[in-house]
């Protein structure tokens, strides 16, 4: 999956942030409701940054935003 | 918790800490050619450990383990709701990060304030957002300093005065900052994040055990609190409210200078990518202990006259042994004195390169370091003399911090994604955004019962969009700026860093 794909990833655990917790989990009273909710949320951000930044890497800027550029745009990570 | 334990737990803090800033010293802060970019930046040469944990000490102030805890007992999981939010915000270092780094090289900048200068050609900008930095910051350093002066008047029982309290947080603050610039606060930042996770990990450890063990703490949570363990739960996170307070606390990456200029700082992407990684779970952790501090608070203690009373309470409690409390009280008070230091040192680089250096005739590199260096120690005393005074309108400047530079926000989007943006466009959201904030916590109005941190944001977007269609951009500087980000578009020829959903 594309480093674009995991952002939109992001975008969307946000939202299910809201909606989730106060739409679906709100007479959930136990530890699996929304505390295991957010929890499972916080890692899954975790694991999108890992992907969204796996292709930053040392060297020039020149170098690595061109780099970074190809990986992108052929979608081979 | 004797007077003497308290003393010597802070005087050991004082001496490692001074000895890490001491040792931290090196060419790039204090050789002889030493320039803004090397004090403030440390030559854009920061490692990504150190980077990692000093951007999550200067991230989660004394906030996290009061305020959050407190926050968690009052209105339960919300809280932890809230930070998770914020925490999901920070993936915004993974998208503008790389631009922020590559625009910071190329154009030698020091601070964001000067890059938004830069890149919409007009000074008034720097100056601008430099200003509104220290409108909302000096007194959110304040509020943080009094909150040294309280924790360490309320564990002393009075002993120590919160005027004494107050007065070693600023004395540290400055030499942490002062000592090395940048340098010192990052190895003095990252020996605090160590203290304040080990600390708070093991207390939550201790407490969670002591109340019988995880599931016994929930199970007594769903049977006396049920409420605890939902949204909007006890009444405090209704839904209105937890937006009010999740949108400016999104974009805090972005909003905030003391983070935002970390940025600017990193060796190279490999190092920030350290960097992000590294906070994130560091962030998680943290965040995750300091509920957990509130809800055994909840537990053990449920009929507190205040919900801030929540950490110090459980500190003082059997639960916790006399040392291990004092310990975390220097963990809160390291908590705090790794945000302030950030902050001051930040804020002196605006005011220097962003102030002074566009008023000044002739301000060179030596000069600018020079005020830089002046700046920081009135700042500090600005900011001590406001937690003295304890103002009303500094504790609302401080509340409004997060709200007031969310409208800084879409002129920082905008230089990067939207050519058309202008200096007039800029200048509008953030003075007027600004002023529009300040005003409804003032007033504490709520048009169409809706909080201001919903409406800062929006207020800030259509007044940069409206003026910036409305005034004639500087389209070289922009298409330099936005070429050297690679959001330029695929006509310019420029390289690009990722096309990310929000191109």
């Amino acid at each position: 999956m594309s480093a674009r794909r995991w952002v939109w990833g992001v975008w969307a655990l946000v939202l299910l942030c809201y909606v989730v917790p106060y739409g679906l989990l709100d007479q959930v009273h136990a530890w699996y409701g929304s505390f295991l909710f957010w929890c499972v949320i916080g890692i899954l951000v975790i694991v999108a940054n890992i992907m969204i930044t796996r292709t930053f890497q040392a060297g020039p800027a020149r170098d690595v935003l061109s780099r970074n550029d190809e990986l992108h745009d052929d979608g081979e990570q | 918790m004797t007077i003497g334990l308290i003393w010597s737990a802070v005087i050991i803090y004082l001496v490692v800490g001074l000895g890490v800033a001491f040792l931290s010293r090196g060419k790039i802060t204090n050789g002889a050619g030493v320039d803004m970019s090397g004090y403030f930046l440390g030559n854009r040469q920061m490692k990504g450990f150190v980077s990692a944990l000093s951007y999550s000490a200067t991230t989660y102030s004394a906030f996290m383990m009061v305020g959050l805890a407190g926050l968690t007992y009052a209105g339960g999981v919300g809280a932890f709701g809230f930070e998770i939010v914020y925490f999901a915000g920070v993936s915004l270092v993974a998208i503008f990060g790389p631009k922020f780094w590559a625009v910071g090289k190329r154009f030698g900048y020091v601070t964001p304030s000067e890059m938004l200068g830069h890149r919409y050609g007009d000074k008034k900008v720097a100056v601008a957002t430099a200003a509104a930095s220290c409108l909302f910051l000096i007194p959110y350093a304040a509020v943080q300093l009094a909150g040294v002066g309280y924790l360490l008047a309320g564990m002393s029982g009075g002993s120590i005065s919160f005027t004494t309290g107050v007065v070693v947080a600023t004395i540290l603050a400055i030499l942490f900052s002062y000592i090395a610039g940048i340098r010192s606060v990052m190895w003095t930042d990252s020996l605090q994040a160590l203290f304040m996770i080990v600390a708070s990990t093991l207390v939550a450890l201790l407490v969670v055990h002591s109340l019988g063990g995880f599931s016994v703490l929930f199970d007594t949570l769903a049977t006396q609190h049920p409420a605890s363990l939902t949204v909007p739960g006890p009444g405090l996170f209704s839904f209105t409210t937890f937006l009010g307070l999740t949108i400016p606390w999104f974009f805090f990456s972005l909003s905030n200078p003391q983070v935002s200029q970390r940025l600017f700082m990193p060796a190279s992407l490999r190092s920030m990518r350290q960097m992000l990684i590294g906070f994130l779970i560091f962030g998680f952790i943290y965040t995750v202990v300091s509920v957990l501090w509130g809800f055994s608070a909840l537990v053990a203690f449920p009929d507190l006259a205040k919900s801030d009373l929540a950490t110090p309470t459980l500190l003082a409690s059997e639960h916790v042994p006399p040392v291990l409390g004092v310990i975390v009280m220097v963990g809160i008070l390291a908590a705090a004195v790794s945000t302030i230091d950030s902050i001051m040192l930040t804020l002196s680089s605006m005011l220097s390169r962003d102030v002074y250096a566009n008023v000044a005739a002739q301000a060179s590199e030596s000069r600018q370091l020079k005020v830089g260096k002046w700046v920081l120690p009135v700042i500090a005393i600005l900011a001590f003399v406001f937690a003295e005074l304890q103002l009303n309108l500094i504790a609302v400047l401080s509340v409004a911090a997060s709200t007031g530079l969310v409208v800084i926000v879409p002129a920082i989007i905008g230089a990067f994604y939207w050519k058309r943006g202008t200096a007039a466009g800029a200048l509008a959201s953030i003075v007027i955004g600004g002023l529009v904030v300040i005003a409804l916590y003032v007033s504490g109005a709520k048009p169409l019962g809706l909080p201001p941190g919903i409406w800062a944001l929006p207020i800030a977007v259509v007044l940069f969009v409206a003026v910036s269609l409305a005034t004639r951009t500087s389209r070289e500087t922009a298409e330099a700026f936005m070429t050297t980000a690679g959001t330029a578009g695929p006509d310019s020829g420029a390289a690009s860093v990722e096309r990310s959903p929000l191109a």
